[in-house]
């Protein structure tokens, strides 16, 4: 019960950590949250492309992580107004200027992750279905800086 | 005296304008180039349409499914030089190529000309369609042929003076419309990389984007594919020889692969322009995305053709 009670308490902190590095820092933390899809769904990647062997247990995983980590993709916590500069910034201006148009963008990612996470362990036609709504965001609101 | 000199000065006046004149005449196809244009296959066209990416630019800005072959233009593309405006080329009698024959594509693909004669912008990359066999000009000018026809003329492009001479262009084709290879042909080498500088250099036009150009806007062969700042827009173009800072890292397969499906070996995507590009090539036969792999590869290493952000 206490152990229980405590990890609620610790995964309360790192929620809150989360969330202050997110106003603290929006750029980081908004950058660290893209480096984690990009290796949760370089697994699945793997899996599909057949570099990597099938395993049920890390595609589950990384489903999960990929429709958690849309979930946490808050476009007014990540994205606030002024959070468009800095040197390694990838973030387009388009985003301020359609913030709707953003915020749909991530909506499809949520529901495309929410999707392949009910369809789990199968990979092959889900990562494709992933990739497609990063690309139709990157398309548009984000821009090569490096 | 002095009038005599100022008679030997107007008629060289006159004279280096005449010569001016003459070296910026649109040049155009032979009557035995252009009657090689002849009887294209249009199934064979979608591929160069592929290829090519037409869509890109011509479709209606935004457009998606279907929509993409409905090329009634309109996309503005704002450089350094001023805004154009893509045009209509669905086959639209008045307002798209409808009325076109095919010598008169021949001349705007490979020389840059239009049908009564004017040069083209070079916003239109003809200087790397030049480059293109006859047979798959033909063949993209039959399949063009079949699209729906779309109503409605673009509006012109706005450049401020000198760019808005349009006869200018003759003297900077003198210098920047050159068909031949970028990476020379080397002795043996496989028919991949050739088929793959064929698509890269010519139809494919990815160093239009992805190499820096010099003071005229013409493309920096010193510095091909290097990467660039964007030619349109914010940001840059990435770096795609095995220079530092490039795709030196990738194997072919990965090279292929981001073709494919748009996954870097990273699994992050594609981004900006080249999404559409990618879901175009991704259309194409897997060897011709093995063949650009297979190029790239023999492409000389350079380091990053734009400077690093602060």
């Amino acid at each position: 019960m206490r152990i229980a009670l405590s990890l609620v308490t610790a995964a309360a902190l790192a929620a809150g950590a989360a969330i202050a590095v997110a106003q603290d820092n929006p750029i980081e933390a908004r950058q660290a949250l893209m480096k984690a899809n990009g290796q949760a769904l370089g697994q699945l990647g793997k899996i599909a492309k057949g570099e990597n062997p099938y395993d049920a247990a890390v595609v589950t995983e990384a489903l999960e992580k990929l429709a958690a980590d849309a979930k946490m993709l808050d476009a007014d916590k990540l994205f606030p107004p002024g959070s468009d500069t800095g040197a390694k910034n990838a973030a387009s201006p388009k985003i301020w200027e359609d913030m709707d148009g953003f915020k749909a963008e991530i909506e499809e990612l949520r529901t495309v992750t929410a999707a392949a996470l009910a369809a789990a362990p199968a990979v092959g036609a889900q990562v494709g279905k992933i990739g497609q709504a990063c690309t139709s965001c990157h398309e548009t609101y984000r821009l090569k800086t490096d | 005296m002095f009038r005599r000199a100022a008679a030997g000065i107007a008629v060289l006046a006159v004279a280096a304008g005449a010569l001016l004149w003459l070296a910026s005449a649109p040049d155009r196809l032979s009557p035995a180039e252009a009657a090689a244009l002849e009887g294209g296959d249009a199934a064979r066209g979608e591929q160069v349409f592929y290829a090519g990416g037409c869509s890109s630019c011509h479709a209606r800005p935004g457009a998606e499914g279907a929509a993409v072959l409905e090329l009634a233009g309109g996309l503005e593309l704002r450089t350094p030089f001023g805004t154009f405006v893509a045009p209509n080329i669905s086959p639209h009698p008045e307002d798209g190529i409808g009325g076109w024959s095919a010598a008169d594509f021949g001349n705007a693909m490979l020389k840059g000309v239009s049908p009564g004669g004017r040069h083209y912008y070079p916003a239109f990359p003809y200087t790397s369609y030049a480059r293109m066999t006859p047979q798959d000009v033909a063949d993209l000018f039959a399949f063009l042929k079949t699209l729906p026809p779309v109503e409605g003329e673009t509006a012109g492009h706005r450049l401020p003076f000198p760019y808005s001479v349009r006869r200018g262009i003759g003297l900077w084709k003198l210098v920047n419309l050159d068909p031949s290879p970028v990476v020379p042909v080397a002795e043996g080498e496989s028919e991949a990389v050739a088929r793959g500088r064929y698509l890269v250099e010519g139809p494919g036009h990815c160093g239009e984007c992805h190499t820096p150009r010099d003071f005229t806007g013409g493309i920096d062969r010193s510095q091909w594919l290097a990467g660039a700042e964007a030619p349109v827009g914010d940001g840059v173009v990435p770096n795609i020889t095995s220079g530092e800072g490039g795709i030196g890292s990738w194997s072919e397969q990965d090279i292929a692969y981001l073709l494919e499906s748009g996954f870097t070996p990273e699994f992050d995507t594609v981004g900006g322009d080249m999404a559409a590009v990618q879901r175009n090539i991704a259309r194409l036969p897997a060897e011709d995305r093995a063949a650009i792999a297979a190029y790239l590869k023999a492409v000389p290493p350079k380091p990053n053709g734009y400077e690093a952000r602060q």
